[in-house]
């Protein structure tokens, strides 16, 4: 419990943090217009921004109004830098080996838009499970254990990313997105029964597939960062024997936050 | 740049309270804990085998005040009949030196009450992918170091340490059929601690089933 609110405590940080660069950059001065011509576009330079709709640049809006509306649509155009925590649940065979659900998972992730709602991207992930099995006998390779044992599944993951993301309503402060990764894994599977261990790696195959939304934190009209929020399904192509551990899923959340580029 | 300060902010957090908690046993956790560990050649016929010789001491392996490792002999009638009792049981016929005749398989059981190396420059012996963080564990009395505060009981094929002899002249561990670590059952003051180590023979035996002689 204290390290989500130490996550969550973070986050909003980090977001404060982001509001107080972003914002003074977002906001240069403006001419004023004479009072009977119509108001001039500000002389901005629209900052990049994360643009998931892919919409074309409109032409420069005629009002403060149409500036706001063209500035929001900019917003989202370039990609975003994200960090979120991985809370995740063992199923299947990963289940049987460490059946504990584990806060211990985090992930960077990088997308830059490349058409209409369509994002390329790479996320760097790690999530270790693990579980303490009581005192009992467990078959190794040519003998056997009697001891409590301690099993650990770790996988750090490389995987390359495609979104896309659905911008139902510029009023609401949600993008959400879906799609899918592929990528590999490095995984280590260790059992450890007092000082005595059992560590093999393995090199493998890894895909998640992601359903979420963005929440924009609408700190400025950058949309320039936010909260990151998914489901996610993971699996590696890994195989280990004694006791097996084939081809470990699992599912989990997506917590985190982003800042745009 | 300064827009990757929030969420370098964030990742930095969340690494140090993700990783911190990451659970590995106490060394409470490792030093209250008593784990038996069995292995057996794969390539033994253990119905082949008829009969066993026991020991009447088992040698306690200690570190003298000078860091030089000796070996008592101790009694320990009730661990050594235990042993008796257990192989009898499946099967096989004790014969001793008395009756002149050769057995089939010799019973080694030693005890290690601290981390001792018996010959300089000995080896190691990683048994498959299990490995002790160090000191290595030893396959047999008489490869190199110890883990402390365990009991070791193995079962020799006699003909096969014959005809595999070392080049010092020393016995050799080439006829082990059968390994058997009791780890956590000798104390820090040479004893044999009597009901782990019996419990712990009898778990051995329980994860071994295959020792069993032929009819």
């Amino acid at each position: 419990m204290a390290r989500t609110h130490l996550f969550a405590a973070a986050v909003v940080l980090a977001a404060g943090s982001a509001f107080a660069q972003v914002e003074p950059a977002q906001l240069q001065p403006v001419t004023p217009a004479p009072a009977d011509a119509p108001t001039a576009p500000p002389s901005v330079t629209p900052p990049p921004a994360y643009n998931p709709s892919g919409d074309a640049a409109p032409a420069a809006p005629a009002n403060i109004d149409e500036w706001a509306q063209w500035s929001d649509r900019k917003a989202y155009r370039g990609g975003i830098f994200a960090f979120a925590w991985l809370p995740s649940f063992p199923v299947g065979n990963l289940a049987a080996v460490t059946p504990n659900a584990t806060v211990h998972g985090m992930e960077i992730d990088t997308r830059v838009g490349v058409k209409k709602g369509l994002t390329l991207g790479i996320i760097g992930s790690w999530n270790n499970f693990w579980t303490r099995q009581e005192r009992a006998t467990y078959t190794l390779p040519a003998g056997a254990v009697t001891a409590q044992l301690w099993r650990y599944y770790e996988t750090f993951q490389l995987r390359g990313t495609v979104y896309y993301h659905f911008v139902v309503d510029r009023k609401l402060p949600l993008v959400p997105y879906a799609g899918v990764g592929l990528g590999v894994a490095s995984s280590r599977y260790e059992i450890l029964a007092a000082d005595l261990t059992s560590n093999r790696y393995q090199t493998n195959f890894a895909m998640n597939v992601d359903a979420g939304t963005l929440v924009d934190l609408r700190f400025s009209r950058s949309f320039g960062a936010g909260l990151l929020v998914a489901f996610r399904f993971q699996f590696t192509t890994a195989n280990f024997q004694e006791p097996t551990l084939s081809t470990p899923m699992n599912l989990g959340f997506v917590l985190g936050g982003y800042s745009s580029f | 740049m300064k827009r990757l300060v929030a969420p370098t902010v964030v990742a930095a957090l969340a690494l140090a309270a993700s990783l911190s908690c990451v659970p590995y046993p106490s060394s409470s956790d490792i030093v209250d804990q008593d784990i038996v560990i069995s292995h057996y050649d794969t390539k033994a016929n253990f119905g082949s085998y008829r009969t066993f010789a026991m020991p009447d001491k088992i040698p306690v392996l200690k570190e003298d005040e000078l860091g030089r490792t000796e070996v008592e002999y101790i009694d320990a009638p009730e661990v050594i009949s235990t042993v008796r009792t257990k192989l009898i049981a499946r099967g096989y016929t004790e014969v001793t030196q008395a009756s002149g005749t050769q057995p089939d398989l010799a019973v080694g059981l030693t005890a290690v009450s601290s981390n001792i190396e018996i010959y300089g420059g000995g080896y190691c012996y990683y048994w498959s992918y299990w490995y002790w963080y160090y000191p290595c564990y030893p396959s047999y009395t008489y490869v190199s170091s110890y883990k402390a505060r365990t009991f070791v009981m193995d079962l020799v094929d006699t003909k096969s340490a014959a005809a595999n002899p070392r080049p010092d002249g020393g016995a050799s561990p080439a006829g082990i059929i059968w390994s058997n670590w009791l780890y956590g059952v000798v104390s820090s003051s040479y004893q044999l601690e009597g009901a782990a180590i019996l419990q712990g023979i009898d778990e051995a035996f329980a994860q071994s089933p295959y020792v069993k002689a032929g009819n």
